[in-house]
């Protein structure tokens, strides 16, 4: 059988704040065990991964934390070559800070968003998974008055966020999927009830998240929508 | 005298999944129905509980709206091909049965909310092929056969038309965001921007064609044409395997030898051809379209043959170059760190 081949490229926004601690160890087990789980899926299909890489975003407050604290990216790992390096980035990831909630969680969303994606190959998967606990930030927050070390290419608000979703300036519209494993809270709420290709458990960072549902988010991913 | 059919259908099932519904392929009074009906194994993956186990949506909601679809023909194909205002009859009726089946499930009371997940989504490429005997006429011009086709789909499954002068013709228009055509579709994996589900709005759409004997009217699921580099080779599938049988059956068993090895999901065919005498005249009458085809296809071919010969020159090429710079390294290190310091206790 000749099957197909697929580039999938995966981004995990971990909320990696104070109030993640009871749970960040189970959230590091799911996020390093995603990217096998889904190819797993999609070979099953025919569908064989020829270029697989993951990129993380550890994510706090801008508003409470330091700039080197408030959000700690990686560069694409492509596995299995580069699994030393991506095991050893999610588990140097620490559950502090952050203050109260809410946190910088569309901010991370964003630069997910903008991550440098394949555009090579042939068929794509282009995936964004979100683990926290907490609710957002409205992005127009402080106005004119961001602190030190905010991104300056973050969108002005939700609707400008919306649309780097929608259009097809950042992602591809035919490959990209968003699971979020978030509250049901302000921000989360609207992009599950209103983006496109997207699949929201609401929890906490994904407890209480059964096979069955699990199962269902990965077939959701790898077959026709 | 009743015209002669022909007819061929099969499915692959892929050993797991099996979300296509076996094809529909059968007469009702003098008219040819046929359909293939696809699961969306994505946006269908919540499962159900049934008496034959855990099974998902996509498997169920194929085989429900197939066995309403037969119904339904069965109930109006008896006198002719049903006129276009039968559409939305379709439409309700498909909604009703798969609404109250859909409530009749166990489902699995998952917690996900999304968009993309539909209760119960499947495809529909159906068709229904009426047949006329025209008299001669006084002018001189003979008697012909009249053909009439009523075809019906929602989703990305298609309905063909295949003739000895015209190859084969897309009838069905992919119901797929962005609208890619054949061969961009090919690539752009597009989400289906319509398809038959429990939960949301749908359209059956409708058309119909008219022409004249012989040909091949067929329906597949993108199993079937959706691994191939180009709709050309499609076509060149179809005939190639016609040209090496001579029965329908060897027919059949060929073209799905052919479509299982280059598939990576259930593919679902079935077909009719009218106004042949006998499989042996319709191989003839396609013999130049074949050649027609298979002209276009060889330079292709060429092409695809050089790019493998070429990844797999370049794999060896990496491979070699690899290994030289290990052994060059070998003959030239013993110089290179002739005169290198040893640490004391050995360390580098």
């Amino acid at each position: 059988m000749q099957g197909l081949t697929y580039g999938v490229d995966i981004v995990l926004c971990i909320d990696a704040t104070g109030s993640m601690s009871p749970i960040i160890d189970r959230v590091k087990e799911s996020a390093l065990r995603f990217h096998e789980d889904l190819r797993k899926v999609m070979a099953a299909k025919s569908k064989n991964i020829d270029s697989l890489r993951v990129r993380v975003i550890a994510y706090r407050d801008y508003y409470c934390d330091a700039p080197e604290e408030a959000m700690v990216t990686s560069e694409f790992f492509s596995l299995p070559q580069q699994a030393a390096e991506f095991s050893r980035f999610v588990n140097g990831i620490e559950a502090r800070g952050g203050g109260d909630e809410p946190e910088t969680g569309l901010e991370a969303l964003a630069l997910a968003m903008r991550s440098d994606w394949d555009t090579k190959s042939r068929k794509r998967r282009q995936i964004i998974v979100v683990w926290t606990d907490a609710s957002v930030h409205p992005l127009e927050k402080n106005a004119g008055d961001k602190p030190d070390g905010y991104p300056q290419d973050i969108p002005e608000d939700f609707d400008e966020l919306t649309d780097m979703w929608e259009g097809q300036e950042y992602m591809d519209a035919s490959a990209k999927r968003l699971i979020l494993y978030a509250p049901d809270a302000l921000g989360w709420t609207e992009i599950a009830n209103h983006w496109e290709n997207v699949i929201h458990f609401p929890s906490q960072g994904g407890n209480g998240l059964e096979e069955v549902d699990y199962s269902t988010i990965l077939d959701t991913i790898a077959n026709s929508i | 005298m009743k015209t002669p059919r022909l007819y061929l259908s099969f499915q692959i099932d892929k050993e797991g999944s099996a979300e296509d519904a076996p094809p529909l392929c059968e007469t009702v009074g003098e008219i040819s129905c046929l359909g293939v009906f696809d699961g969306l194994g994505g946006s269908g993956a919540a499962s159900y509980q049934t008496p034959n186990g855990r099974v998902s949506g996509a498997y169920l909601a194929s085989r429900k709206v197939r066995q309403v679809v037969r119904d339904w023909m069965r109930q109006n194909c008896t006198t002719g091909l049903p006129a276009e205002g039968k559409t939305v009859d379709l439409e309700q009726y498909i909604k009703k049965e798969l609404s109250d089946y859909a409530h009749s499930l166990s489902s699995s009371g998952g917690r996900l909310r999304s968009s993309m997940l539909r209760t119960l989504p499947t495809t529909l490429a159906v068709l229904a092929v009426s047949v006329r005997e025209e008299p001669p006429l006084p002018d001189g011009t003979p008697s012909n056969l009249k053909l009439s086709c009523r075809y019906y789909w929602a989703g990305d499954s298609r309905c063909y038309l295949l003739t000895p002068e015209n190859g084969v013709q897309q009838l069905t228009r992919d119901n797929l965001k962005g609208s890619p055509d054949a061969l961009e579709n090919l690539s752009t994996d597009a989400p289906v921007s319509n398809c038959i589900s429990a939960n949301k709005p749908f359209q059956i759409f409708s058309s119909v064609v008219n022409g004249v004997a012989p040909a091949v009217f067929f329906t597949a699921t993108d199993g079937c044409f959706g691994y191939l580099p180009s709709p050309l080779f499609f076509e060149e599938m179809l005939l190639e395997t016609m040209a090496q049988a001579a029965t329908e059956q060897e027919w059949e068993s060929l073209l799905r030898d052919r479509v299982k090895q280059v598939t990576g999901d259930d593919a679902t065919f079935a077909a009719v051809c009218v106004g042949f005498d006998g499989f042996l005249h319709m191989r003839e009458r396609f013999a130049y379209r074949r050649k027609f085809i298979a002209d276009l296809v060889a330079p292709l071919r060429a092409y695809q043959n050089r790019c493998e010969q070429l990844r797999k020159e370049l794999e060896k090429a990496e491979q070699d170059y690899a290994a030289k710079l290990h052994s060059s390294w070998s003959f030239y290190k013993t110089g290179y760190e002739r005169i290198l310091p040893h640490l004391p206790g050995g360390g580098a």
